[in-house]
């Protein structure tokens, strides 16, 4: 993966000329055995609810901006690159 | 056991499953237990399981110890990527088996969905057209629910003002105190931030569609792109994005990025997010100083935040952070959708009433103090009987104001009102609406009954609801409303604007727009504050705090300065 942004399911699938329906169970081997980094977006919701300050913050429940519909997100970032917590 | 079923997993990989083979085939214990290839496979993909099992079988370890041999040996060779050769041939071979056997009847085509996207994720095109559609929003919400805005100060400060002074005179408490604290304390203060109610919940709505749409999961793909021009890890558009709602949850979200220098570099930079306790300032100041083009105007100080952030980004990423390239993302966008209209107004709802519920408890106490510190005398007259200027809230506000003079608004109102935004932003508008102290002109209004008042808030809300509907032409330069720069004289919005031409020299729009760059990048508010303190450590809490009120002193006297010397404002 030499891209120079994000990429979409969609296009991974068609660049790498497999089935989107191969392709997600794929990802989701490899992100079982650890092998890539799937983003949990609950660490957002979690931070959210540590406080906030003023009138016009809604909570995690009202927040428009921790958006619901986040996109299933995988870091590609493959084991011994180093990521180790600073 | 005879394998039915032999995938090739290239030869680097097959003369390894032969190595441990040869291994497994001397150990009798584990050769009549277990397929041989199989074995071999699970072990080289760390099959976790089967290594338990086989160290209770004897020669188990030794299978063991050969398999962790060929994984060192294809480590070698392959690098990072050794642990998806047998995944990887897996799915090769299941792939050209369905290229094999399977044929679509009709040739592949794009979705809807694909279509779109193809513009709306494009390299180019997708920012400026993700920050077109944030421009509506702001035209939709700031500019269509502007009538509204007004239509709330105005029932705020006529008849719920009267209606209070006359609750406190029924309990023979007029003049006192009292009356100042409810009328100038409570009403003005909570009051002056619920007018934006109708703002709130026109901007609520419109995120809502988007969300629901199904845009916003594309907005985050849009903005991680610009994430990793500023050198910046993927995931820190996260603590980002949320620091548009508020900056206290995005500091504390910045510790789901690994390595310090991203946690610190995106924390130093997530408080240049406009949270949404600026907006009620800025819609204020809009109202004001450009009552033409509210929204744009808005709009221009989300942008101006994110330039900010953008160049100081550039900046910190060369100098004092230099962090490694951001590692790629796969992110999967969901279909498109036509919005819920039931979900997008409960969203709606719930949103617009946590709002009014923390408006009746942090707005409402920082008011009290407010009150408390224009009630309490400096140098002459009695407590809740002195000029706000002579009080311990004029004393320390005039101190301080002649420092913000070069900016323009070096006047002690303004600058008392930026002093109690440390505890929260919204509290400005509040602030601005005591110390102006427009609420007291409507308490003296004689000639109006209780139903009287009822029913004028009946006219005017549908007087409102007319001059709504006749704004929407307005995003597509329709003007049918009488002139919108028009403001009711006693109105919170006449007291500021002339505030701000006396501090500024008759130079009140440029002032305006300098204070509205000040509220964008001075230090945020206390809660903040303290996130950082806790996330990023107590030095860089005070550098954040220094850095960014000298740059918004900086900027605002820019803003001022430049703006006079060419002409403008």
């Amino acid at each position: 993966m030499e891209a120079e942004g994000p990429i979409s399911f969609d296009d991974l699938s068609t660049r790498l000329r497999i089935e989107r329906s191969a392709l997600q169970p794929m990802l989701d081997l490899l992100v079982r055995k650890g092998l890539l980094t799937e983003w949990t977006h609950a660490e957002s919701e979690v931070a959210c609810s540590s406080g906030a300050c003023g009138a016009s913050c809604s909570g995690i429940q009202g927040c428009p901006f921790v958006i619901r519909g986040m996109p299933r997100t995988v870091e590609i970032r493959l084991r011994g690159d180093s990521a180790e917590r600073s | 056991m005879t394998d039915l079923l032999i995938i090739d997993y290239g030869p680097d990989v097959e003369t390894e499953i032969t190595a441990i083979e040869s291994v497994i085939e001397a150990q009798p214990a584990v050769l009549d237990r277990f397929p041989v290839r199989w074995v071999a496979l699970e072990l080289l993909e760390d099959g976790e399981d089967l290594r338990v099992r086989l160290t209770d079988l004897p020669g188990g370890e030794r299978v063991v110890a050969a398999a962790d041999e060929s994984q060192t040996r294809l480590q070698e060779k392959f690098g990072n990527t050794a642990p998806l050769l047998v995944p990887n041939g897996r799915y090769d071979w299941i792939n050209a088996l369905v290229r094999e056997s399977v044929s679509h009847a009709t040739a592949d085509r794009p979705s809807g969905s694909d279509r779109i996207d193809k513009l709306v994720t494009h390299r180019w095109l997708g920012l400026p057209i993700f920050l077109a559609s944030m421009w509506v929003v702001f035209k939709v919400t700031v500019d269509i629910s502007a009538v509204f805005l007004d239509w709330v100060d105005g029932v705020m400060g006529g008849p719920i003002a009267r209606w209070m002074a006359a609750l406190v005179r029924l309990f023979g408490l007029s003049n006192t105190w009292v009356e100042g604290l409810v009328v100038d304390g409570v009403v003005a203060g909570v009051g002056g931030i619920l007018v934006f109610i109708p703002v709130l919940m026109a901007l609520y709505l419109a995120l809502g569609l988007l969300e629901d749409s199904g845009y916003m999961a594309r907005a985050a793909f849009v903005m991680d792109r610009i994430m990793r021009r500023l050198g910046l890890q993927g995931k820190s558009f996260l603590p980002m994005l949320v620091g548009f709602g508020c900056t206290v949850p995005a500091m504390y979200a910045t510790r789901t990025l690994e390595r310090r220098r991203d946690r610190v570099l995106t924390g130093l930079l997530v408080p240049f997010m406009s949270c949404g306790a600026r907006l009620p300032v800025y819609v204020l100041m809009a109202a004001v100083f450009f009552p033409r083009s509210r929204g744009t105007a808005v709009f221009a100080m989300y942008i101006l935040g994110i330039v900010v952030a953008v160049v100081l980004g550039f900046v910190l990423n060369r100098t004092v952070f230099r962090t490694e390239a951001a590692t790629p993302l796969l992110m999967e966008l969901p279909p498109y959708r036509l919005p819920t209209l039931q979900a997008v107004w409960l969203q709606m709802w719930r949103r617009t009433s946590a709002f009014i519920r923390d408006a009746g408890t942090i707005i409402l106490g920082t008011s009290l103090v407010v009150w408390l510190l224009m009630a309490i005398p400096v140098g002459g007259g009695a407590f809740s009987n002195v000029e706000v200027d002579q009080s311990a809230f004029g004393a320390v506000s005039s101190a301080v104001a002649p420092a913000l003079a070069p900016a323009g608004f070096g006047s002690w109102e303004a600058t008392g009102a930026l002093i109690t935004g440390f505890v929260a932003k919204e509290v400005v508008v509040s602030s601005m609406s005591q110390v102006y102290g427009v609420a007291n002109d409507h308490t003296t209004v004689t000639g109006t009954t209780f139903f009287g008042d009822l029913a004028g808030i009946g006219r005017s809300f549908l007087e409102a609801s007319v001059d709504t509907l006749k704004a929407i032409p307005s995003i597509f330069g329709i003007d049918l409303l009488d002139d919108p720069g028009q403001v009711e004289q006693g109105s919170l919005l006449a007291a500021v604007r002339k505030g701000f031409e006396a501090s500024s020299g008759g130079h009140g729009p440029l002032a305006g727009l300098a204070f509205m760059v000040f509220v964008l990048l001075y230090t945020p508010c206390m809660a903040a504050v303290a996130a950082e303190r806790h996330e990023l450590g107590t030095g860089w809490m005070w550098t954040s705090i220094f850095g960014q009120t000298a740059l918004a002193w900086g900027a605002a006297v820019l803003v001022f300065q430049v703006g006079r010397l060419i002409g403008w404002g």
